[in-house]
């Protein structure tokens, strides 16, 4: 399973919590302890305010609409303040570490590590820019920066500020001393709780709350930046595993097309062998997937659900059937257009793997578990009550052929940039436009092996 | 059983005398292929992805033996090569099985006659997609 942040912002509130939930009074090596947790805290949660404008930058067109990036500074510039007076003193109690065993500590420390890791997470997504701004490199930058989930971010760090603040203030005031040792833990506290508390109240005060729930299962569902491990086709592979496949393989054509494209002006697997590979496999994916949504479509009538839903299910298929249609025509033009083919160069990474979408595809459309391209395999399509016995099997057929047409598009956009950075570096050619039988393609009259360069 | 317009190509490969012969009539089968599956994608569903990948390996066979160095520049596909367009679908299916187990047998030949590496490896690369093509054209046994 690929980590998403839900699993590190749950755990890091749920510690927070429980540290504050502690009523009695510290003994000093603990309170040493608690400094220092603090400080790590607020500073990680420092990183998160200054990583949060970043974003913002990319697209001014938004700006005008966001207040994030003012709702952020003065809470920075006030996270900052309580970071000044946390610092010294966990930096004198650095030696101090009785404390560290102390549950409060541990609660802090745990709150520490999983709010750190979850910004690792969250900055998979950005890569530094030629002139040091944040680069996207994945398709969830844009919601990560978005106004809901940044919001909802904020809010949720805006809380662990208000808990902290709120339970420092109530601590016990007496003291227990350590013969020889400054007393500057309980200090250091007092002097950054009111930092903390106007840190949490410059982030809630304008718009608590304004994307509650929608932001927060987006920012929840983010996932690292990494390709999932690849699930190589198996035989006898059940529609429950191809719908749970093809979402994995899908995320991982997404995330090799992005990761692909930053290179593919110079990469040699550049060429029109790849791009016509994408055609071929979105054309056949395209296909099954019309086949699937009708028999989808035919099933929730079946079953009784809403017919509004059958309507939007046969409208999909009738879109998918002219995506296929498109693709096919695609794959006509790559007969007779090329790059030219050197020996091996290889496959793009997304050409090398986009062929195991389309198998899965045919799998699902069509009663051969074994189902591959070859007329040996081929069969019928799929009763509609054997590709979704439940009503719940809908949603997850649906949702697995919302996946593979999702990749299908951003392999589309990429590849049709290479291809259109190819033909201005006049690297495509129409081949053979005279000899072939057949071909609409024009062209001037060529020898076999000629080649005229594409209109770009 | 007769094979629909097949034999017209079929007859220039097992015919060929030369390696540029082989080589020009091996481009040409590969096109025949092409055309043929373009021809049939849309016609039996069941069978579209079989015919588009068909024409993809016949685009790659075709590709690699323009790498060829003696293949000759000048020919080209004869109208009566093509496989009859009217035929049944599972009798082009059959034809194009058949035509490219001719075709991968001349380029196999080829490649282990060819003095120049060059002429080699295209025939070698070429034979491989034939060989594709026949995987995909045969039909499960009744």
């Amino acid at each position: 399973m690929t980590p998403v942040f839900g699993e590190f912002i749950g755990p890091a509130g749920a510690y927070v919590a429980a540290a504050v939930s502690f009523r009695g009074e510290l003994p000093y090596s603990a309170q040493c302890g608690v400094v220092r947790q603090l400080d790590r805290l607020v500073a990680t949660m420092t990183h998160y305010l200054t990583d949060l404008p970043l974003p913002d930058d990319l697209d001014p067109a938004r700006k005008p609409q966001r207040d994030t990036g003012s709702r952020a500074t003065p809470s920075r510039l006030a996270l900052d303040r309580a970071a000044r007076s946390l610092h010294p003193a966990a930096a004198g109690a650095a030696e101090a570490g009785d404390g560290d065993t102390h549950p409060v500590v541990r609660h802090l420390a745990t709150a520490a590590d999983y709010l750190a890791a979850g910004r690792d997470l969250l900055q998979t997504h950005f890569t530094d820019g030629p002139a040091g701004l944040p680069t996207p490199t994945s398709y969830w930058a844009p919601v990560i920066a978005s106004a809901p989930v940044t919001d909802a971010l904020l809010s949720e760090l805006a809380g662990y500020m208000q808990n902290l603040a709120a339970w420092i203030a109530k601590m016990p005031t007496t003291r227990r001393v350590s013969p020889g040792v400054p007393t500057s833990a309980l200090l250091a506290l007092r002097r950054a709780e009111p930092w903390l508390q106007l840190a949490a109240a410059s982030i809630q005060a304008p718009h608590r709350d304004r994307y509650p729930s929608a932001g927060r299962g987006l920012l929840d569902a983010i996932p690292v930046n990494a390709p999932p491990p690849r699930p190589l086709p198996s035989a006898d592979e059940s529609i429950a595993e191809l719908c749970e496949r093809i979402p994995v393989t899908a995320e991982r054509l997404r995330h090799a097309a992005l990761a692909f494209a930053t290179r593919a002006r110079w990469s040699p697997s550049a060429t029109s062998l790849s791009w016509r590979r994408d055609a071929l496999a979105s054309a056949i994916t395209g296909h099954a997937s019309e086949l699937v949504l009708r028999a989808l479509a035919e099933r929730a009538g079946q079953a009784g659900l809403e017919p509004a839903f059958g309507a939007r299910l046969r409208t999909a298929a009738d879109h998918m059937a002219r995506a296929w249609t498109s693709w096919r025509d695609v794959t006509g033009q790559w007969d007779v257009v090329t790059t030219g083919s050197p020996r091996g160069v290889g496959l793009t990474p997304v050409a090398a793997e986009i062929g195991e979408l389309a198998l899965r595809a045919g799998r699902l459309a069509y009663s051969n578990p074994h189902w591959t391209p070859n007329c040996g395999d081929a069969a019928v399509v799929r009763d509609p009550v054997d590709l979704a016995r439940a009503e719940g099997d809908v949603i997850r057929v649906l949702a697995a052929v919302h996946q593979a047409a999702d990749a299908i598009s951003r392999v589309a956009a990429t590849d049709q940039e290479a291809v259109i950075a190819a033909a201005a570096e006049n690297r495509v050619h129409c081949r053979y436009a005279c000899c072939l039988i057949n071909t609409t393609f024009p062209g001037p009259t060529r020898s076999r092996r000629g080649c005229t360069p594409t209109p770009s | 059983m007769s094979e629909p317009g097949a034999s017209g190509i079929e007859a220039r490969l097992k015919h060929a005398a030369s390696l540029p012969e082989t080589l020009a009539a091996g481009f040409d089968a590969f096109e025949v292929i092409r055309t043929a599956a373009r021809d049939c994608h849309d016609r039996v569903p069941e069978l579209f992805a079989a015919f588009m990948t068909v024409a993809d390996a016949a685009v790659d066979g075709r590709e690699a033996l323009t790498l060829a160095p003696s293949l000759p520049l000048a020919g080209g596909v004869d109208p009566n090569d093509a496989v009859s367009a009217g035929a049944d679908v599972g009798q082009v299916a059959d034809a194009l099985m058949a035509l490219a187990d001719v075709l991968g047998e001349r380029l196999s030949r080829a490649a282990a006659l060819s003095d120049l590496p060059g002429d080699r490896v295209a025939c070698q690369d070429a034979a491989q997609a034939a060989g594709r093509i026949r995987q995909l054209m045969a039909r499960a046994d009744p």
